[in-house]
């Protein structure tokens, strides 16, 4: 059986002898393979650099330009602007209002992605893409390991990382969603990292994770908790359950965004935990049994109006999967 | 197809038990390919998960000893696929890592949640649920953790459920785009993707 395997060995060999990782870890007898040792970082370097510098596009690069966004089979061009360190402005060029445009805030301090973490998640491969607003790219395509995500294929600027043409695909192949520049100008690196957020302590917490994600260090509002696998986002958000709402769950979707709302009703209270994210619907689903909560008493209910106590204490929260059938 | 995604086809027709004796041989063949190994593991975290079974540890390997096992005790001169097909099953939950069980801490099934399963584009509802009994006991599970008893969903509440899930991403899909924007390699999308409507 081990001479069987030779061929297979020695075509891995070759394609890992680019890798000085794993070239290193041969030469000094680390043969014998486990996953962790090969999940480290698979990425080819070539793959590493160009996935690294779209990860740090974001907060280096300005740039203005027009987008057109597909989703729900509609088309919107959108005029965008946007400065390091600063606000996002979008110019909506298919709607009346389109004279006056919106600002969003960008807030940063998040630690950077590394590369190796989307490797473990998605398997990226890279080659030249087509010219995008008049720009070459690199192609980077993402098939997701698992069906826990989406996959990508990315056209990016060569000289900023910045992606220029990104497409959505669901596990099953079909395109959900799709957004190009047509037309962009780059603005020169700046070195101002965009503005961080005050961190607020949510009033519940999460589980175990569907596998690749993890909690983002930052949230928006005590109601909210943020998970992401490096490119995919999904917010949890609990809430009291409305009094006449008995248990149940529901979906809807808005191009690669879905919306799960699951309602708990126990003997005192109830909740209702929403998750809203670039995921398919079974994502959600892992995401929304994970919640925990904390034990029922007034105190520790959560008001979505106001900013809570933070709740430390994780023996006394519940576990909104850790039920049965109570009917 | 690469060989690596000839593998990974291969080795889901296992899992899902639908494999052929060319899957088998090839998974058995690829058995040392890293990327493979990853591929089980968390096809087996993911299918765990969905069952509500204890996590598998994702760093436990005992293929070479399994492997070492199978060179001692192999008989020789038997149609190798033959008897590939009938230890596979078997050897696959082994060679690829084995599971190690982590705590008391085993979430619930999806199955046993209550309430019904909206199929959406994209995204393959695992199983419609709604109004599912169950009347097995639970398992006992770490007293730090307070038990739950959720009453089944009353019929037509998916409907209700639909709409209430179209009104909590009209309220709450601003305060999504502003984390996303937060973390995501490209800031201004989450933003661009909200409705004009719901502003």
């Amino acid at each position: 059986m081990l001479w069987s395997l030779m061929p297979v060995f020695l075509r891995r060999l070759a394609e890992l002898s680019r890798q000085s990782a794993f070239a290193c870890a041969l030469l000094t007898g680390l043969v014998s393979v486990s996953v962790h040792a090969a999940t480290d970082c698979a990425l080819p370097s070539e793959v590493h650099t160009v996935l690294g510098q779209f990860l740090a596009a974001r907060s280096t690069w300005g740039y203005e330009g027009t987008l057109l966004l597909e989703q729900n089979n509609q088309r919107q061009f959108i005029t965008v602007a946007k400065q390091p360190g600063a606000q996002v402005s979008l110019r909506r060029m298919n709607v009346p209002q389109a004279d006056s445009a919106q600002q969003f805030p960008v807030l940063g301090g998040v630690p950077g992605v590394d590369p190796c973490d989307i490797g473990d998640s998605y398997m990226v491969s890279l080659e030249a893409g087509a010219t995008v607003a008049g720009l070459e790219t690199w192609r980077l395509t993402m098939r997701p390991r698992d069906n826990l995500r989406f996959g990508y294929v990315m056209e990016l600027d060569r000289q900023s990382g910045l992606p220029l043409r990104v497409v959505t695909i669901t596990p099953e192949g079909q395109m959900i969603e799709r957004y190009e520049f047509a037309t962009i100008q780059v603005a020169t690196a700046g070195s101002t990292p965009d503005s961080g957020m005050p961190s607020v302590e949510p009033t519940f917490t999460l589980g175990q994770l569907p596998p690749g994600f993890s909690l983002s260090p930052r949230y928006g509002a005590a109601n909210q908790v943020v998970v992401s696998d490096g490119l995919a986002t999904a917010s949890v958000f609990l809430e009291p359950l409305p009094e006449a709402l008995q248990s149940g769950e529901g979906t809807v979707r808005h191009g690669s965004t879905v919306t799960y709302t699951r309602g708990v009703r126990t003997t005192e209270l109830g909740w209702l935990v929403t998750v809203i994210g670039e995921v398919p619907v079974n994502t959600a689903r892992l995401l929304a049994a994970s919640v925990r909560v904390p034990d029922p008493s007034p105190e520790a209910a959560p008001q979505p109006e106001a900013a809570p106590e933070p709740q430390s204490q994780p023996q006394s929260q519940t576990n909104l999967q850790t039920q049965s059938d109570g009917a | 197809m690469s060989q690596t995604e000839a593998n990974r086809e291969s080795l889901s027709a296992l899992l899902d038990d639908e494999a052929n004796d060319m899957d088998i041989a090839r998974v058995l063949k690829a058995v040392d390919d890293p990327e493979l190994r990853a591929d089980w593991v968390r096809q087996q975290q993911i299918r765990s998960m969905l069952r509500g079974e204890a996590p598998v540890a994702a760093n436990i390997d005992v293929s070479a000893g399994v492997r070492a096992a199978l060179e001692e005790r192999a008989p020789r001169r038997r149609n190798p696929l033959v008897s590939l097909a009938v230890a596979a099953s078997v050897t696959m939950a082994v060679v690829f890592g084995g599971q190690q069980y982590l705590g008391s801490q085993a979430p619930t099934p999806i199955g046993q949640l209550p309430g019904g399963v909206v199929a959406v584009q994209g995204a393959s509802a695992m199983q419609a649920s709604y109004g599912m009994q169950r009347n097995e006991a639970q398992p006992s599970r770490s007293p730090a953790v307070t038990h739950v008893r959720m009453a089944a969903p009353a019929p037509g509440n998916v409907s209700d459920y639909e709409r209430l899930a179209r009104e909590r991403y009209e309220l709450l899909v601003t305060d999504h785009a502003a984390a996303s924007a937060m973390l995501q390699p490209n800031a201004l999308v989450p933003y661009a993707r909200i409705p004009e409507t719901t502003r």
